[in-house]
């Protein structure tokens, strides 16, 4: 019993990760219909930041690091975004696909191909006993900050002008601007927003993992990606939804799956991913059909 | 009247190897209701297009209030006082019907409080106070057009746009329409201007009529005038409506500049 | 609706398409800035006879060349010192570089390209399968090649020819190293595998070491697998938590970035069993910040950059690299040194920079002292079996050589 509790926590830990990777996603998906590859370099710059700053303290450290993030996603949406916005699906996707490799690109040739460790929230690293339960400090930090981040999304999409003018302009992009909604102020927000969830991300992946890599984006995006077909492209409670079963899923088969099948895990995951799209092809939560936009 | 009204001049809109809008002049007073018609594909839809932003003009000004807003974006035609709607009704069907309402009005840059509070006071003139929670996706039609109108009417246009407001309405419902329009256009004193294929409405409403054919003016003047025209009759040759045009089916919308 | 649903597949396949792609370049690595590095000749003096050419077709840039490119710099420091001393056979050694960019199908490109320069003698990238292009290359045209640290035994006579050496040490070798050191110097009786599976190396080195450690009466505990990018090995810390007896070894199969997940995750949740891992695991820069005070973490190693190596020679090189650049993190750089001094040794015993007349000699060294490093070669086998291998221990995240030992018993390298 503890120990399926335990295996509980970890995929609880693991699916708010995932959600965090799959929400910046959804995001500009929603509003661009733009799947952002280079969402995951936006982590990567998290991460960095995070080995090059010292800050006195751990908040300065971690609050300089959430803006440079946000900073560094507006300007990727103005330089690389921007110019290209309502071109055809295709020349977005190569766009994105071509900022993510340039960045690592970037990355391998400014720092370097091997990885830099990192230390931070290390205090977070300790576990507490709840019964025979053993619990560390950073799932429950990971788990918490997650749902806060949610709760504050919800917040900010119900109750703001913005937030209402977002979620508007990602159903129908050009009936949003005739009503006197900004294109770039809606953009540029959900870039920001994209950004900060990127962020925590980075923040959550580095204190787990230890590592920041060039290549560490991938992993990020591949997650986000397969979270937000699993979930329904479009919707971002489907985006949060399938970040959480990717999680579950994960580590329910690496608890159960015998010995000599583990390591075909991820092949399983994803014939469990294509079975759910076979039977429910928008993904779990089917959202309203993808328009064309502006 | 010079000063308040918007003046299109000599506006063209060319695709490759279409001329949808050709040298069309087009002037809107205040107050006045102007109908635009003309068979498909006239160019009707990409008129209103260039008049509000969505799609460059190829050549031509147009001036609001002696104001040239050519090349101007979307929203900033929309707050300057140009409110339109588009051919379908085009709810946000995940937000509710309040905040479809609402969204005019902050979009024109009202605070959250005023456009709520405008937003309540539509919805109750329009007797849709009980609809205001549910989602816009799940309305009926009839309330789904009367929530498109109100959404537009929040941003408190000086000039409304209409683009087949009355498509898909069966005759009781599009008569309520008309009346509808020229209450509004009472109360609000804006300046209308409706695309219909439904002369009924046309003919009860307008007090200009403006007919579009291969993307040039064929016909301006009363409706009387318009009627008589040989030029309209001979463009409505074989597709003649009048009366029957309330069965006519709902025109897919043409995919227009994206 | 149906717009919509038809755009939505569209979609989801080019996405799909897109993402593949990604991660087939990021398997190789893939990586298109930097310039070729062309000729970057690095010859010293003009020589009266024309020089000795040592072609290197290694990562310059992209993922790979974290490994390659501290090999390059033993490679370059290895000439200064030959070239200082008079050369070989009389002749200075000069330098060529190509760069595979860290793409498998750029190998060959960059091995003809050091050819084309005229190189008597190759360098490739320290891996079987990247490695392979530029080496076949090599031996198409009857030269010397040398991957510095492939750990592979099919780097030499079996998979591409006669002509191709590797420094490196076999995955069986080093378990075999690893668990007899646990067993015979530990006393250890309890051990758990936990297998990054993405490397046939790591797939060799876990079941070996439980082949090894069985046969010595060992006891595994049990054993488990994750992926190098592997976000998160909470369920595998979970399984060992929940054996009911801490292992007193784990045999961690893995290098960066997954490996250090790994070790961090473990030690995070309190497992404080003893963790063997090999060379790719060398270096302080995967934990440093991360798990400042590491201990009870062990690797073997061909030699120790941490400056109490056995041979006094490797240490003096470690201080000549570490003031010309810095503390090297891996004794690839060691081999990238003693790369050059194979080289130096065949063509001298040979008198000769002909290929097979070097491989004459290389194929009947036993334990040849090569810069430092004690070599064995047979005709059969350039992968040396009989390495003195370093057993180094991070204590409170300091390096420490804890014991020299060869391996005992010689397992099967190929279809075992
Ligand atoms: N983006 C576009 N690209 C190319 N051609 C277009 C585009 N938009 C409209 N057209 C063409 O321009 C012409 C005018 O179209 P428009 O939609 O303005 O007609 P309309 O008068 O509104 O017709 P309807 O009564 O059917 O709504 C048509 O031939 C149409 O095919
Ligand atoms: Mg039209």
């Amino acid at each position: 019993m503890t120990e399926v509790l335990q295996y509980v926590i970890d995929g609880a830990a693991l699916g708010s990760l995932y959600a965090l990777f799959a929400l910046g996603i959804g995001l500009i998906f929603g509003i661009m219909n733009l799947i952002n590859f280079a969402h995951g370099e936006l982590v990567m710059v998290g991460g960095y930041v995070l080995v090059f700053v010292s800050a006195p303290s751990t908040i300065v450290r971690v609050t300089l690091m959430i803006v440079i993030v946000i900073v560094f996603a507006l300007v990727m949406e103005r330089v690389a975004f921007r110019p290209v916005r309502g071109a055809r699906a295709d020349t977005l996707l190569v766009t994105s696909f071509a900022v993510s490799f340039l960045l690592q690109s970037l990355a391998i040739v400014l720092i370097g191909a091997l990885q830099k460790s990192v230390g931070i929230l290390s205090s977070l690293n300790e576990s507490f006993t709840v019964g025979e339960l053993s619990i560390r400090k950073l799932d429950v930090f990971t788990v918490a900050v997650t749902a806060g981040l949610l709760a504050a999304l919800v917040v900010f999409l119900g109750r703001t002008r913005l937030g209402v003018q977002m979620r508007a302009a990602a159903e129908d992009f050009r009936m949003a601007r005739a009503l006197g909604v900004r294109a770039n102020t809606v953009i540029a927000t959900a870039f920001a927003l994209s950004g900060l969830l990127a962020a925590v991300a980075a923040l959550i992946l580095v204190a787990q993992t230890g590592v920041v890599s060039p290549t560490m984006g991938l992993t990020v995006v591949l997650a986000a990606f397969i979270a937000t077909i699993v979930g329904g492209l479009g919707s971002l409670t489907g985006a949060v939804l399938g970040g959480y079963v990717l999680g579950a899923l994960t580590v329910a088969l690496q608890a159960t799956l015998p010995l000599g099948y583990r390591p075909y895990r991820d092949a399983f995951v994803f014939a469990i991913v294509v079975l759910v799209l076979i039977l429910r092809p928008q993904g779990l939560i089917s959202s309203r059909a993808v328009v064309e936009r502006v | 009247m010079s000063a308040a009204q918007i003046r299109a001049e000599d506006i063209s809109v060319h695709f490759v190897g279409v001329k949808a809008v050709d040298g069309v002049d087009l002037t809107l007073g205040y107050g006045e209701i102007l109908g635009l018609i003309g068979p498909n594909g006239a160019g009707k839809t990409t008129l209103v297009n260039a008049l509000t932003g969505f799609q460059e003009p190829t050549g031509g000004r147009v001036f609001l209030d002696d104001v040239e807003i050519t090349g101007w974006t979307p929203h900033a035609i929309g707050r300057r006082g140009l409110g339109r709607t588009f051919q379908g009704i085009r709810l946000f069907r995940e937000l509710t019907a309040f905040e479809n309402v609402e969204l005019g009005a902050l979009g024109v840059g009202a605070s959250r409080k005023e456009a709520r509070m405008l937003a309540t006071e539509l919805l109750e003139r329009m007797h849709l106070r009980d609809r205001a929670d549910q989602k816009a996706g799940s309305l009926p039609y009839g309330d789904e057009r009367r929530i498109g109108l109100l959404r537009v009417l929040a941003m408190k246009p000086s000039f409304l746009l209409l683009d087949e407001p009355a498509a898909g309405m069966n005759e009781g419902e599009s008569d309520d329409l008309t009346t509808a329009i020229g209450e509004i256009r009472n109360e609000f004193g804006c300046g209308v201007l409706v695309i219909e294929h439904d002369m009924r409405v046309i003919m009860g409403l307008c007090e200009r009529i403006q007919v579009l054919d291969y993307g040039k003016t064929i016909s301006l003047g009363t409706p009387a005038e318009v009627q008589r025209d040989p030029a309209v009759i001979t463009a409505y040759l074989g597709t003649k409506r009048g009366a029957s045009a309330a069965a006519a089916p709902e025109l897919p919308e043409v995919p227009d500049a994206s | 609706m149906i717009r919509g649903s038809r755009l939505h597949a569209r979609w989801l396949l080019l996405a799909m398409a897109a993402l593949a792609l990604m991660l087939g370049s990021a398997a190789c690595g893939g990586d298109d800035s930097g310039d070729d590095a062309g000729d970057t000749s690095q010859s010293t003096e003009a020589a009266t006879e024309d020089p000795i050419v040592i072609g290197s077709a290694v990562a310059l840039t992209g993922g790979l060349s974290a490994f390659d490119l501290p090999a390059v710099a033993g490679t370059e420091i290895a000439i200064e010192e030959i070239n200082a001393s008079g050369g070989i056979l009389g002749r200075q050694v000069k330098l060529v570089k190509a760069d595979t960019k860290s793409d498998i199908n750029q190998g060959a490109r960059a091995g003809l390209e050091v050819l084309e320069q005229g190189a008597d003698a190759m360098i490739v990238t320290l891996d079987y399968n990247f490695g392979g292009g530029a080496a076949r290359e090599a031996q198409k045209a009857g030269k010397v090649v040398i991957a510095p640290g492939a750990g592979s035994a099919k780097f030499g006579v079996q998979g591409i020819g006669n002509m191709a050496y590797t420094l490196g040490i076999a995955a069986q070798t080093d378990s075999t190293v690893a668990a007899e050191w646990g067993i015979e110097k530990k006393g250890f009786k309890t051990a758990y595998l936990l297998l990054d599976d993405v490397t046939d190396y790591d797939k060799d080195q876990c079941s070996s070491f439980k082949q090894v450690w069985t046969e010595l009466g060992g006891e595994i505990l049990g054993e488990d697998t994750f992926k190098n990018n592997d976000t998160s090995v909470a369920a595998q810390v979970t399984r060992i938590k929940s054996l009911g007896q801490e292992p007193d070894l784990i045999m961690l199969c893995s290098f960066p970035p997954g490996g250090a997940v790994a070790v961090k995750q473990l030690r995070d949740a309190d497992v404080n069993s003893a963790i063997i891992s090999n060379g790719a695991m060398d270096g302080t820069y995967w934990f440093e910040d991360s798990i400042p005070n590491l201990s009870g973490f062990y690797i073997t190693a061909s030699a120790s950059v941490w400056g109490d190596d056995p041979s006094d020679r490797i240490n003096e090189f470690v201080e000549k690299v570490t003031a010309k650049d810095k503390q090297p993190q891996s004794y690839f750089t060691v081999l990238g040194y003693i790369a050059v001094y194979t080289f130096k040794t065949a063509m001298e015993q040979a008198n000769s920079t002909d290929g097979a007349a070097m491989v004459a000699e290389m194929d009947t060294w036993d334990k040849e002292d090569i810069g430092g490093l004690a070599l064995t070669f047979t005709p059969e086998q350039h992968i040396d079996t009989a390495r003195e291998e370093r057993i180094i221990e991070v204590n409170n995240g300091k390096h420490r050589v804890v014991d020299v030992r060869a391996a005992k018993k010689q397992l099967p390298l190929f279809g075992s």
